[in-house]
């Protein structure tokens, strides 16, 4: 046990220091840390840099921060941008088109297996066919990506308050614990 | 993984005002968070058009997207982060060689030494470590910066990073390497300025 404990020791604890320096070791290994330290002068020399690095950085870092003019024109930027269509809003807007194509293939194959022995004898097939390609189905497939774009449109013109509830979808509320 | 939000946490609260339409929430959210994510931003970039597209972009994301943000799997700012970082990476493969100012470009192209002003402009500390900064790997200066800008932990620094904690930690050992070869050359190029000068 001892030997082990010794072992430790005398490893060098660089691979920890950074870990070390912001306080995310636990109390076990901070505390191997510090008495690797108290013996090795090397891993001391990698700590102050370490730490001296660290310094620059928070220095350079906590530095760069926008104006207070900006932050404001940056918020009327966001709150006033146009309600663009999300990639959701665009599989939404795909979704009739789809649906139709959808009405429109299924009954045409099927139908063609069933027509293909009646085509041999009769046509009875063929009143099926004519009802699932009727021009109806196409212009309300049309229609609705056309409608949808109206809507944006009325929305980017309303105010800030119904802008923030457009853009805010259905009310949501998260399953936080405490 | 997901750290609970502190009782004083105010960001809970102003996300549940938020989704339920209050622009006042989402302007709160918003100034809370856009010191830090400028930080973030131009840490990571180190161009501040760009760090100001991205924080611009960053909240309008996440404001439409609000209702998809699950606290089960992390923090907001965590969330938000990610966010960022996502876009701070889309907008350096935009960028045609990302790595390297057009300045240090011309100066590396004519195999000259730095211009008189590159000399002065790295008295201060932030500009040197900029300089430096802008000689690591995207990678490397990722994990350094969101080591350093936000005080994250190593586990939500994996999460915005989409990457093993591991191997976020060997990152922050290379940069934390590299910065400090790269500011003591810097060091040494500033003293040998001032001794040139008297």
């Amino acid at each position: 046990m001892n030997r082990a404990v010794n072992g430790l020791l005398s490893r060098h604890v660089e691979h920890l220091l950074a870990a070390y320096t912001s306080g995310q070791l636990t109390a076990r290994k901070a505390a191997r840390v510090r008495r690797h330290l108290a013996e090795c002068a090397a891993c001391r020399e990698r700590l102050s840099r370490y730490e001296r690095v660290a310094s620059d950085l928070r220095l350079a870092l906590g530095s760069a921060r926008p104006k207070a003019k900006e932050i404001d024109s940056w918020w009327q930027a966001i709150r006033t941008a146009p309600v663009r269509r999300t990639h959701s809003g665009a599989r939404a807007a795909l979704a009739p088109v789809l649906l139709t194509l959808l009405l429109l293939v299924v009954p045409v194959l099927a139908g063609g297996q069933r027509a293909l022995p009646a085509h041999a004898g009769s046509t009875a097939a063929s009143p099926a066919l004519n009802t699932t390609l009727a021009p109806p189905a196409l212009v309300m497939t049309v229609s609705a990506p056309a409608h949808e774009a109206t809507e944006s449109l009325a929305l980017m013109a309303t105010s800030p308050h119904e802008h923030w509830a457009a853009i805010t979808p259905a009310p949501y509320a998260p399953t936080r614990d405490g | 993984m997901s750290d609970r939000p502190h009782a004083d946490d105010p960001i809970p609260a102003l996300i549940d005002r938020a989704l339920a339409g209050d622009e006042a929430a989402f302007e709160a959210i918003y100034r809370h968070f856009v010191g830090a994510l400028y930080r973030l931003s131009y840490g990571v970039l180190l161009h501040e058009q760009d760090a100001e597209e991205v924080v611009q972009d960053t909240f309008m994301y996440a404001f439409r997207n609000l209702h998809g943000y699950d606290p089960a799997r992390g923090s907001f700012r965590t969330w938000l982060y990610t966010i960022a970082m996502s876009r701070c990476r889309n907008k350096r493969r935009r960028r045609w060689l990302p790595t390297l100012a057009f300045g240090e470009l011309a100066e590396r192209v004519a195999g000259g030494g730095p211009r008189p002003e590159s000399a002065a402009e790295r008295t201060g500390v932030r500009d040197a470590v900029v300089a430096a900064l802008r000689q690591l790997s995207p990678k490397l200066r990722e994990a350094i910066v969101l080591r350093y800008f936000d005080g994250l932990t190593y586990r939500e620094m994996a999460d915005v990073l989409d990457c093993p904690q591991k191997t976020v930690e060997s990152r922050v050992r290379l940069a934390h390497e590299a910065l400090y070869h790269l500011l003591e050359e810097q060091r040494d190029v500033l003293f040998e300025g001032v001794w040139g000068y008297e």
